[in-house]
């Protein structure tokens, strides 16, 4: 699992690639909080080497969900792969999210 | 053909787990995409018993079978922790928004939701966990 944070204009971009498993999930966690320190940040996590998420990766998702809401900011996942988007599917986690197709 | 794995109460073990796997699942022919379902039911199954069956470390925490019967995948996990019968788990409320959503309590809901069948039973004071898929080509 590699960690990739940048800012693109207004917004922070994260991208995460590999997987975010029960032994990753927790290490990902501590590398992105600090992104949303800032007050009404925008984050916006690439998803398109993301290839595989576990319920502790789903956590992680939720996790910064409620802290996006907490701060104020906004929060948008983009160019996810079929196969994570079925998992966030079956757990009702597509609803939860603003999912967009690409950058 | 039955592909065995035995592990101890280690949380790395799911890295020698997803090695044996890949592996099991070549040899038994399965797909890509049945693979990737696999992957995430046993590491959700198998983290759970290594996260809370026993207090101290274990050599033998779990044992892992898979077995192609027929059109099927029977895995079947053996342990000998706390009693602990995860068909019992009472589904989450996917209807919640993310502000209402707990954290956690998903493994168990994905291990049903991409299994055909799941079924417990103590043994012999030991937790036998069995999931049942049917393979599509």
């Amino acid at each position: 699992m590699e960690v990739v944070i940048e800012p693109k204009g207004e917004e922070t971009v994260i991208k995460i690639e590999g997987r975010l498993d029960t032994n990753t999930a927790r290490e990902c966690e501590e590398k992105v909080l600090p992104v949303w320190k800032e007050p009404g940040v925008k984050v916006c996590i690439d998803c398109s080497e993301l290839e595989y998420v576990s319920s502790a990766g789903l956590r992680l998702f939720l996790v910064l969900q409620k802290t996006t809401t907490a701060n104020k900011g906004a929060l948008r996942l983009v160019g996810m792969r079929d196969e994570v988007r079925e998992t966030f599917s079956l757990t009702g986690f597509n609803a939860l999210f603003k999912i967009e197709d690409a950058r | 053909m039955q592909k065995t794995l035995r592990i101890k109460n280690d949380i790395h073990e799911l890295s020698t787990m997803n090695q044996f796997l890949e592996k099991a699942g070549e040899e038994l022919g399965l797909s890509t995409a049945f693979m990737m379902s696999l992957n995430l039911v046993m590491e959700e199954a198998v983290s759970n018993i290594i996260f809370y069956a026993y207090k101290g470390d274990v050599e033998d925490a779990v044992d892992i079978s898979l077995v192609r019967e027929g059109g099927e995948l029977v895995v079947t996990l053996v342990d000998h922790g706390v009693a602990f019968d995860p068909t019992l788990r009472k589904d989450p409320d996917i209807t919640l928004s993310a502000e209402d959503r707990p954290i956690g309590g998903l493994g168990i809901f994905l291990i049903k939701k991409l299994m055909d069948e799941v079924s417990y039973q103590r043994v012999n004071d030991r937790n036998v966990f069995i999931m049942k898929k049917k393979i599509t080509e």
